[in-house]
């Protein structure tokens, strides 16, 4: 009987394990599709920036817009990589906060049921608390 | 024609007879004198009678005429109302042909700026968002930030 309840015990935990796994890859998935974005940003790499972003989202953007906002980040200083804030998976929508040498930045990313992204925001770090 | 050369022939003929030497006298002068006069006459009447055919022919080629230039003013006056009529149609023709063009420019550019609209992407990399951030009094309070990027939320 012990040992049933120890099997019992350990399957449930198990598949615990898994579904908070599963979550969790999604999440970094998320979130390393956030970092590849902001680090093409930050390299000035259009078609980096563009080639997650949904058809509509992508017709919006230009190179200078882009290096426009390559140059807003490098004045930070280097860029360290980003840690999520904030998540809404019911309405897809996340808020990482982006980390350089001698600032932060805080990024707003909403993706498509398709899960391409569909609107990428950067909100300046004079205005992060 | 014919009737004229006749009747030149005749007056010639008796004018030939008046210039003739005269016939030994066999009769007696009052005779003669009948003779001359009945012989003018006569020619007086031809002549007179030549001249009003001329001249009735000359009426009747002047009404030929004059009916000719009627027939003609007629028909030119009503190629004339017929061209001024074509031309008043063309004109109102071509009045509709404007507005037709017209109308059929403004459709054109208002699909043009109905497709342009619908084609080009809302553009706000400069927008104001919304952002929950902490008070001095510890509480949230919602700020709207100025924010770069592409697309909504």
């Amino acid at each position: 009987m012990d040992a049933r309840r120890l099997a019992g015990g350990a399957a449930a935990l198990a598949l615990l394990a898994l579904v908070a796994c599963s979550g969790g890859a999604g999440a970094n998935k998320n979130t390393q599709l956030a970092d590849g974005i902001t680090r093409a940003v930050y390299d000035n790499n259009y078609s980096g920036v563009t080639q997650n972003f949904d058809s509509g989202l992508a017709g919006q953007v230009t190179r200078s817009e882009v290096g426009d906002l390559s140059d807003r980040m490098h004045k930070l200083g280097d860029y360290t990589g980003l840690t999520e804030a904030n998540s809404d998976d019911a309405a897809h929508k996340y808020t990482y906060l982006a980390k350089f040498s001698k600032g932060a930045l805080m990024i707003e990313m909403r993706l498509d049921t398709g899960g391409k992204v569909a609107a990428y925001r950067v909100v300046p770090q004079q205005f992060i608390q | 024609m014919k009737l004229t050369r006749i009747a030149a022939l005749t007056a010639l003929v008796a004018m030939l007879a008046m210039f003739a030497p005269p016939p030994p006298v066999s009769a007696d002068g009052a005779a003669s004198t009948r003779n001359i006069l009945i012989g003018g006459a006569a020619a007086t009447l031809i002549i007179l009678n030549h001249n009003r055919k001329v001249h009735e022919r000359y009426a009747e080629d002047a009404q030929k005429q004059a009916a000719l230039a009627q027939q003609r003013d007629n028909a030119w006056a009503a190629y004339n109302a017929e061209k001024t009529a074509y031309e008043h149609e063309a004109a109102v023709a071509d009045s509709l042909r404007s507005e037709v063009s017209y109308q059929h420019d403004q459709i054109v550019g208002l699909r043009k700026q109905m497709a342009s609209a619908s084609s080009v992407p809302q553009h706000n990399y400069v927008a104001s968002t919304i952002a929950k951030v902490p008070s001095p009094t510890g509480a949230t309070q919602k700020v709207a930030l100025v924010s770069y990027g592409w697309g909504t939320f």
